[in-house]
Order: C-alpha cells, then sequence, then structure tokens
C-alpha cells in the first residue's frame, strides 16, 4: 500500500546495537525523494545523526491518568480492590503503573478520583538540509502507549506527503551523496527493537521489511522471531547480516535460515569499526568511508530490486 | 540483607546488557537469573540452563454470552481502550486493543460477561550446570502486551515486593525435577567452588535482565529493584539513551550506577556528563573483538578471559558496597 507513489521501507533488527540506525540513515541519503521516520519512540536516536536544521514539535496525547483526591476519599478500598494494575497502594495511584482504564474513577462512591488525559510525550516534525522532511517522537519516560505514538508519527509523515504533493513542490532536491542513482519515492522507517506493540505499529502498511542482523547466536534467534512475526503480517522482506565476518558460521546459521524461508540476501557488511567512529563524529556513515558507501549502495540497489518487484 | 533484587537496564539495546547480566549471575555466589526482555529473551543462549518446568501465562479477555446481553452499550462506555464495538445488534471485542482491566465485566447489568484466558507467553524455570537459578518469559509472537508477562515473570522471585506467588526455591526445582539429583551436586558444587572466595553477603541475589528502553517494561522490569546497573556505550546514541533511562530510574527512585561498555576513550562526553550528574561509574569495559566474538558463539567472555572475569568481581564488590549503604539508609 503505498501514499502518492511512495513504498514504505521499515527498517528492524529485533534486538539493538546491530547498526540499523547507520543504515536506516545512508539508505536515506541516496535517495532524493524521500520521508524519514525515526520509529524508536522509546530511545529515539536518528536526529542525532541526521541533526535536522529545523523542528517543529507537537504533543501526543497518552491516554488518560488517574489520581485520587485524598480529601474526598474515604478510603473504603474499592479501587485498590478493582486495579488490575498494582497502580493502587495506600490511597495514592503510582502514575507510572497506571493503565488508565477508569475503573477505579468509575467504581469510587465517592467520586474522589480524577480521570485526566496526559501528555504522553512528544513528537518532531523536521526539516534536513536536503530539505527532506524527518519525523521523530521522545515518548515520556515509563508511558505506556508506544504504539499508539508509532502511529501518530506515521500518519503526520504520510500526511506531509499528501500536503507536499498538493503543493507540487518546488524544492532544490539534490542529493550530496549520489546525484546519479535512480529515482523513486521512498518513506523510510528506522523501527523499534523487539517484537512488540511498538514493532506491530511501525510495520503496518509497510511494503518492505529490511531485517539488519548481526551473526551471533541471540542475533538469529531474535531474527527468527522477527521473521515469524512478518510472515504473520504478510510483509516482504530481506536480510542484511552486518559484521558478518564475526562468526562465520553463525552467519551461515543465517544464509540458511534465509534460504529456508525464501528470504533474499541482501548484503552482507563485514565487521567495521568506523560504524561506531562515524556515530562519535556524529556523521553519516557515507561521509566516513567510502568503501563502506560502496558496499551499501549496492545492497541498497538489491533492496530496490525487490521492492519494485 | 536477606535478598536483593539488582536490575540490570539499558536506554539502547545491543548495549551488551544481556552479556553483563549474565557474567553478574555467574560470579555471585547464591544468585537467579531473571529475563525480563520477554520479546527477546537472549539471557538462555549465554547461560544455556537445563530448563525443568515451564509454565503458560494467560491474560484474560471479556467473553460476552450473546443470549444474556441486551446491547445496552454499558460495556462500550466504559471500555477506555475502544476494544468494544457496538455492532447494535451485537457487542465485539477486539482483541488486541483489549487490556484486560476487568471494567466492562464488571459493570455489565445484565452479568453477561465472563472472562477468559488468552495464552500471551511462557514461563521457563531451570538451572543451569553451575546450579545458577534461571527464569526467563518468553513473549508469544504477535501479542504486543509485554508487561503482563513481565510482571507474572517477576512474581516467580520469591521475596519480591509484588509476589504472594513467589514460591520460588531451589528445593522446589530440585523437586519437581525428575533428575533432581544431578541437580543438588550441581548445587552443593558452587557452595564449594572456591575462583567464589567472596564472602556470602545475600541469601539471594535476583539478577533482572531488564528489556531496553524506557517504556512501561523496562518499568515494569526495574521496578522494586534494590539497585540498577545501567548499562551504556561510547557514542552519541549510548549517551542520549542513557539520560533517557536515567530519567526513568529518578522518577521511581530505584539507585543506580552507570557501566560503560565497548569503552572508548575518544568519546569524552559520557564521562563527563556522569561527572556533571555525580553518577557513579562502576565500570568500563573497553572494546574488544574478542568479547564480540565469544558472544557471536553463546560464550560468555568472561569464562575465556580471566582479566575480564576479574573486573566483574571487583564491579560486585563495589555493587556490593552500594547495596549496604542502601540498606542503611
Ligand atoms: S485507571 Fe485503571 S490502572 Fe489506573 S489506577 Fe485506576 S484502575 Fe488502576
Ligand atoms: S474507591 Fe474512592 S473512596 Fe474508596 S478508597 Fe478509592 S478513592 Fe477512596
Ligand atoms: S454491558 Fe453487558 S448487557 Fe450491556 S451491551 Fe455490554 S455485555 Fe451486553
Ligand atoms: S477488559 Fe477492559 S479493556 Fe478489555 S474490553 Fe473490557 S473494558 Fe475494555
Amino acid at each position: 500500500m503505498s501514499d502518492n507513489g511512495y513504498k514504505q521501507i521499515v527498517i528492524l533488527s529485533g534486538k539493538g546495537g546491530t547498526g540499523k540506525t547507520t543504515i536506516s540513515a545512508a539508505f536515506a541519503s541516496f535517495e532524493n525523494d524521500k520521508v524519514i521516520v525515526d520509529c524508536d519512540v522509546d530511545a529515539a536516536n536518528m536526529h542525532l545523526m541526521l541533526k535536522p536544521k529545523s523542528e517543529k514539535s507537537h504533543e501526543f496525547s497518552g491516554g488518560k491518568k488517574a489520581a485520587i483526591n485524598n480529601e474526598i476519599c474515604i478510603q473504603c478500598g474499592l479501587c485498590e480492590t478493582v486495579c488490575r494494575f498494582d497502580a493502587i497502594n495506600d490511597f495514592k495511584i503510582n502514575h507510572l503503573k497506571c493503565e488508565g482504564c477508569g475503573f477505579c474513577f468509575r467504581v469510587c462512591p465517592e467520586s474522589a478520583i480524577s480521570f485526566t488525559p496526559s501528555i504522553g510525550g512528544n513528537y518532531f516534525e523536521c526539516e534536513l538540509e536536503d530539505d527532506s522532511k524527518f519525523f521523530y517522537a521522545k515518548l515520556f519516560p515509563g508511558q505506556g502507549n508506544s504504539g499508539k505514538l508509532v502511529s501518530e508519527i506515521k500518519k503526520s509523515a504520510i500526511n506531509s506527503i499528501k500536503e507536499n504533493s498538493l503543493q507540487s513542490s518546488n524544492k532544490k532536491i539534490a542529493s550530496i551523496n549520489n546525484p546519479d542513482v535512480n529515482g523513486g519515492k521512498f518513506i523510510i522507517v528506522d523501527g523499534p527493537p523487539g517484537i512488540g506493540c511498538p514493532v506491530n505499529a511501525s510495520i503496518s502498511k509497510a511494503d518492505f521489511a529490511i531485517l539488519v542482523t548481526e551473526p551471533t547466536l541471540s542475533g538469529v534467534h531474535d531474527l527468527k522471531r522477527l521473521v515469524e512475526l512478518l510472515n504473520t503480517f504478510k510483509i516482504r522482506m530481506g536480510i542484511i547480516i552486518n559484521k558478518s565476518d564475526l562468526n562465520e558460521s553463525v552467519a551461515e546459521q543465517i544464509k540458511d535460515h534465509a534460504t529456508e524461508k525464501n528470504i533474499p540476501l541482501l548484503g552482507e557488511i563485514p565487521f567495521n569499526t568506523e560504524f561506531v567512529k562515524a556515530l562519535i563524529e556524529g556523521k553519516n556513515i557515507v561521509e566516513v568511508d567510502e568503501s563502506v558507501k560502496k558496499d551499501l549502495l549496492k545492497i541498497w540497489e538489491k533492496t530496490k530490486s525487490y521492492i519494485i518487484n | 540483607m536477606k535478598e536483593v533484587i539488582l536490575s540490570i537496564a539499558s536506554g539502547k539495546g545491543g548495549t551488551g546488557k544481556t552479556t553483563i547480566a549474565a557474567s553478574l549471575a555467574s560470579i555471585i555466589p547464591n544468585s537467579a537469573y531473571i529475563d525480563c526482555d520477554v520479546e527477546e529473551p537472549n539471557g538462555h543462549l549465554l547461560l544455556k540452563p537445563k530448563i525443568n518446568t515451564e509454565e503458560f501465562v494467560s491474560k484474560l479477555l471479556p467473553k460476552i454470552d450473546p443470549y444474556k446481553c441486551t446491547v445496552c452499550g454499558k460495556c462500550v462506555e466504559v471500555c477506555e481502550f475502544n476494544a468494544l464495538i457496538n455492532l447494535k445488534f451485537e457487542i465485539t471485542l477486539i482483541d488486541e486493543m483489549c487490556h484486560g482491566c476487568g471494567a466492562c465485566t464488571y459493570f455489565c447489568p445484565g452479568k453477561a460477561i465472563t472472562e477468559i484466558e488468552k495464552p500471551i507467553g511462557v514461563i521457563r524455570k531451570g538451572l543451569t550446570e553451575h546450579g545458577i537459578l534461571f527464569i526467563d518469559g518468553l513473549l508469544n509472537i504477535g501479542e504486543v502486551a509485554a508487561a503482563p508477562l513481565i510482571k507474572a515473570v517477576k512474581r516467580k522471585i520469591a521475596g519480591s515486593k509484588n509476589g504472594q506467588a513467589g514460591y520460588f526455591s531451589k528445593g522446589e526445582i530440585s523437586n519437581r525435577d525428575k533428575t533432581s539429583k544431578q541437580n543438588e551436586i550441581s548445587i552443593s558444587s558452587i557452595k564449594s567452588t572456591d575462583d567464589i572466595s567472596q564472602q556470602y553477603l545475600f541469601e539471594k541475589t535476583y539478577v533482572i535482565d531488564s528489556p531496553p528502553g524506557t517504556s512501561c517494561s523496562m518499568v515494569e522490569a526495574v521496578s522494586d529493584s534494590d539497585y540498577c546497573i545501567l548499562v551504556t556505550e561510547s557514542t552519541p546514541f549510548g549517551l542520549n539513551d542513557l539520560k533517557l533511562a536515567m530519567e526513568v530510574l529518578k522518577t521511581i527512585d530505584i539507585p543506580f550506577g552507570v557501566v560503560i561498555n565497548k569503552y572508548d576513550a575518544s568519546y569524552i562526553e559520557m564521562e563527563k556528563y556522569l561527572e556533571e550528574t555525580k553518577t557513579d561509574l562502576l565500570m568500563k569495559i573497553p572494546f574488544d573483538r574478542k568479547y564480540a566474538v565469544a558472544y557471536s558463539k553463546g560464550i560468555l567472555p568472561i569464562v575465556l578471559y580471566p582479566e575480564l572475569k576479574n573486573e566483574f568481581l571487583g564491579l560486585f564488590d563495589t555493587i556490593k558496597e552500594k547495596l549496604m549503604m542502601v540498606e542503611n539508609v
């Protein structure tokens, strides 16, 4: 399902630390017509690398929270009994544990409990150096609702495309990194870790998923779970093995799994300390290392051939 | 102090949190390793426990009896999560949206709702070769809410503040296990293991491996800990995520210190920040490819590299001091 011809590509890795964000940023730099969305709302990082030139902040309403007015409360204890999330103790509500179900508020015989919307975080609509749009979000610590926030930033990313195409823009699209890459329109989504609710939200409506993994036993373990998840959503995918020479035999296991599941291997990237160096310098890997750039470009072209088919 | 809960968390994934948690569990006498990273539990790959019990965990979902339901709409009104939809002739539930709060069942005037169990994951329990208690949770694929499973995993911790159901003990494991003899041997052997010359300070140390991030799952995993170790790495990403995790721990009032993994001296901002915020820096583990290779094979680096093991013994000493301080406050 694409919006105005934009293909949605989500980059996932199961666990963190596989170089997913670095690779997402590199791929994004190869394209001119794109929107980038960082869906790791728990620990957004991509903005540190992309360094947007401007950003507009929006509030995200995370749902309601209950609070007890202790002047009215007669300490009957009913609220504590009904709350299934252990959020009420000694006639006080622990905000971090409160799921916002409203059960206590409805059950209190004295109407001593208030139940009001709370702000769950912020999301940011940014513009990058090359005038393309970038979205990221920050969930307030300890909040639930990360799936909802992911859906919300994806929605605003898609809306921005619609607005933009209405104005049929005259922007100065120019990619510094690769002016002659053949065009396409992409929504590049840097996905959250895990397989839980924010991941589900990030892969909804995706055209293709890129799974970045590393040859470690835990990498394989996480990869298999992700593949299973994506299969239940019927989303097409491909695999990139990062740090591929760290453990050749585990890398083979990954390839075997890919073959067995009929998933294309998009490429392998040998272990390279430049990844960390680029991070520390706050740069895109493609600006730091020519050979990595070449490898990544090849992988991206291959990925695109799968996306388009 | 009888029992302590030590949690290992990280704002960002992939910092080496599991390796550090598993290493600590291996060197701390009388420890248990509890993997609360239920979306991607990896600790079993390093500790290789022998699993002897598996227990399914479910959540409660409302089930509406169409014969009793008058389609009055009360349940739809009380559901904060829009999980119930009024189709005029019946009420339907969207499983994925339901948080299992129980409000609809309680408020239904016709008592038309009962609650049924839906499996969300499994808790596995076992012992490692060296007699470390092992517990982890594995979330079913497609299940969105990790926090309830984490809560169930934590209930297995005896003496934990949440846990009336905390009944888990070594004795029980061996009773349940058909090959109990073997386990008893490994339990007694750990007591005589002489490379642990540390004095027994705590009757039991629960090492909790928390999910990465700062969301509700992480809060669920680290809450009730006596101390939390935040693992980070020497990059701007690591620092950014560390700050978020520190904020959470301050809010829920859990004392903590920081371990910098993949330490890179050229990234000075990290230590500058720790100094400025007067945060305890517990340990620095330099980046070394051989550690990464050991990990890739599912081997704890401390098993192969004694110098690293010494560092961890030192870390445990530091943490013991911190815990005593916490205790005395
Ligand atoms: S709103 Fe729900 S979760 Fe929050 S305190 Fe009340 S009953 Fe508990
Ligand atoms: S139900 Fe209301 S009156 Fe009763 S303890 Fe709770 S807040 Fe107080
Ligand atoms: S509250 Fe009970 S009777 Fe009313 S619509 Fe819901 S299930 Fe039916
Ligand atoms: S249990 Fe709570 S969340 Fe689930 S349908 Fe009923 S009211 Fe809604």
